[in-house]
């Protein structure tokens, strides 16, 4: 008896929607048979993005839905019941159903909606509402819209909220919908073994595996599925069960030409990643033995005790953004404190004051050093100087990558991005960041960068995971090998704008 | 109240003619992300949160809203005066909330991870920050603009504003456009 539960959905992280006027995007597989699964709905206020709107106290939605794949939505109000819902004026393709209001794809209109009930401002939450024969009707939209299997068809909501004519607040949502990979093999078909164990039998286990193979297409071609191409992604799939994981996956062949690696992701254990030697008979058993997280030393250099509280908090959230992103690491603070003085050489020198520091005996060597200045903006100095444009960031000398400095308060997350950074998520103009990439991501990504408002931002993809435990660049790469905490044989040279069989795409992704 | 001029009042409201932009980037159809030309409309309320929200602001963030002239006048006053939006301000709140409840759950399951912070702190270090930040942004704005109605709300602001790095930006605004 197998004893994993596929789980053939991806799960949505709960998705606070943080937009505030910007996009958020949310992706998800859908199974062959059954309904995805979806996180929580995404909460909205009503009301002003701004001070200096007219307040009128009512708000008119304008609600634009692009669904190919979803039926539509839904919109629940925290303070509204059945009732105060028939006093809103609803036109175009919304309806009343209950307690909630259903959406479906087109142009609609909620008007005189309050922004506060009894003093307290008025909050709706959204969900997708999907069509029974899901799977279908995916398949078809894959087919018809000429996007290779295998890749996202998007889904678009956009609500605008106006006072009078003046737009006034606007939410937007990307659900980016793709096909899980495939189910395991029907009993009695031909099938290779992938067996996964944690440190102790019985241990439970939730893993996404990521596998380059050479397959067997349903036409009986012989294929590579390596990513790299517009023709293939990557074979990314969830599974959770008790230690030994017993994965049948469909016969994989001898690699041939083909990239024939594996890479397993996972919130508690270090990212597994090795080569499989497959033959092209059926029966092969690859047996992986996941390794406890990586615990990174990380040394804070603070000068006042507000700052060592902030930095403790903030270590706190990385290191859940790292466990619930699978990155395979935690990390183990070390505090340490700085006098004024060397607190102002910092602010004055910037990454220019790693040199003065290591004078000083204020850095440990071989190790994350972060120094809360608290003023200005925050760095890692992976690079001196930020490259401008990513065509010419190859000109750009290296800095030191363990030497990271954060201003003024920002946002919880702002530690965390900064060790994106750190651990090869770079040059920001080469995709480290990812702002503006339309569908792809959005702002509940913890590498967007340049506003402080999106304040739970919780998500690498697995492209990014992969690329914080491998990086090899011109700046020292991840932190993690530099630091001795990874082998220097796992290095790929993928910079988050590239992708090819060694490199996933850098919004590869499976909840 | 900060006294506005009806020109201002009128301009803004009549903001409905949406701004061209921008060169943006999108998905291929393969999934992968590449560059690609889009134009868009963008709201006079997302130019002015675009400055007010920014943290490197080497976009051109500041430039644009002075382009919006007197009629960002109004809103700028006002985020000076009262700071963040009430919708802005609960769902921040909301999320940071949120997280906090994340954090504690994750002390649950590892004690030596407990967070430094009440609940009260936490959520307020990081709002009242953003909202500073939005009163001083709100303030330099003021005076890159530089109007009449701009220079009087800055001046009174400064009777007003309490908090010693808004009062900064609101004199060093004042000196901008002196």
């Amino acid at each position: 008896m197998l004893r994993h539960i596929l789980l053939g959905a991806l799960i949505a992280w709960p998705s606070v929607a943080l937009a505030l006027g910007a996009r958020v995007v949310e992706r998800m597989c859908i199974p062959a048979s059954g309904m995805p699964l979806v996180g929580k709905p995404a909460p909205m206020p009503i009301g002003c993005r701004l001070r200096g709107c007219l307040e009128s106290g009512a708000f008119d939605w304008r609600i634009s839905i692009d669904a190919k794949i979803l039926d539509g939505v839904e919109l629940r109000f925290d303070q509204f019941g059945a009732a105060d819902l028939k006093q809103l004026q609803i036109s175009g393709h919304a309806r009343i159903d209950g307690d909630r209001i259903v959406l479906n794809s087109g142009d609609s209109r909620i008007d005189r909606i309050p922004d506060k009930v009894r003093g307290t401002v008025n909050f709706v939450s959204l969900s997708p509402i999907f069509r029974k024969d899901v799977p279908v009707v995916l398949k078809s939209a894959l087919s018809s819209s000429g996007v290779t299997p295998g890749k996202g068809i998007v889904d678009q909501i956009t609500i605008v909220q106006h006072d009078g004519l003046e737009p006034v607040n606007r939410f937007e949502w990307n659900y980016v919908f793709q096909p899980c990979a495939d189910s395991p093999p029907a009993s009695g078909a031909a099938y290779d073994t992938l067996r996964i164990e944690g440190a102790a039998l019985g241990e439970k286990l939730d893993v996404v595996v990521m596998i380059d193979a050479r397959r067997r297409t349903p036409s009986g071609a012989k294929e590579c599925q390596q990513g790299g191409s517009v023709r293939q992604d990557d074979w990314v799939q969830r599974f959770t069960g008790v230690s030994p994981l017993v994965i049948p996956i469909n016969n994989l062949l001898t690699s041939g030409r083909c990239n024939s690696e594996i890479a397993v992701f996972s919130g508690n254990h270090r990212m597994y990643l090795g080569r499989a030697a497959w033959t092209d008979q059926p029966g092969d058993v690859h047996t992986i033995k996941l390794q406890p997280r990586i615990v990174v030393p990380i040394n804070i250099w603070y000068f006042k005790d507000e700052d060592k509280s902030r930095a403790n908090d903030e270590v706190l959230v990385a290191t859940r953004l790292f466990i619930g992103n699978r990155v395979g690491i935690e990390l183990e603070p070390k505090f340490h404190r700085l006098s004024e003085k060397e607190t102002e050489v910092i602010k004055q020198q910037k990454c220019k004051a790693a040199v003065a520091m290591k004078k000083m005996g204020r850095y440990i060597v071989n190790a994350l050093n972060v120094y809360y200045v608290a003023e200005g903006t925050d760095r890692n100095c992976a690079i001196v100087e930020t490259p401008g444009k990513c065509e010419t960031s190859d000109k750009h000398p290296r800095g030191d990558g363990n030497f990271t400095y954060l201003g003024t308060i920002s946002a919880p997350f702002t530690l965390a991005h900064e060790l994106g950074h750190a651990f090869g998520l770079r040059p920001s103009t080469c995709w480290g960041h990812v702002n503006n990439l339309v569908d792809a991501f959005g702002l509940e990504n913890v590498m967007y960068a340049d506003t402080f408002e999106a304040m739970l931002r919780k998500r690498f993809t697995l492209g990014q995971v992969f690329r914080m435990n491998t990086q090899q660049d011109k700046w020292g790469g991840t932190m993690l090998i530099a630091n001795g905490l990874r082998s220097e044989s796992d290095q790929r040279a993928c910079r988050p704008n590239s992708f090819s069989k060694h490199c996933p795409l850098l919004n590869t992704d499976l909840r | 109240m900060t006294h506005v001029s009806r020109s201002s009042l009128i301009a803004w409201s009549a903001l409905c003619v949406r701004l061209a932009v921008a060169v943006l980037y999108s998905t291929s159809a393969a999934g992968a992300p590449v560059a690609k030309r889009e134009t868009r409309a963008v709201e006079p309320t997302h130019v002015l949160a675009a400055w007010l929200a920014c943290t490197n602001c080497d976009r051109g963030e500041l430039k644009a809203v002075t382009r919006l002239g007197s009629s960002a006048v109004r809103p700028l006053v006002a985020t000076l005066e009262d700071g963040l939006s009430d919708a802005t301000s609960e769902l921040l709140r909301r999320s940071l909330n949120e997280l906090y409840d994340e954090l504690l759950e994750q002390a649950r399951e590892r004690p030596q991870m407990k967070p430094a912070s009440t609940r009260e702190q936490f959520i307020a270090r990081y709002l009242v920050e953003v909202d500073i930040n939005h009163r001083t942004r709100a303030a330099q704005a003021l005076g890159a603009i530089g109007n009449a109605d701009a220079r009087a709300a800055l001046k009174e602001g400064l009777a007003r504003a309490h908090h010693p790095r808004v009062r900064k930006a609101i004199t060093d605004a004042l000196q901008y456009n002196r």
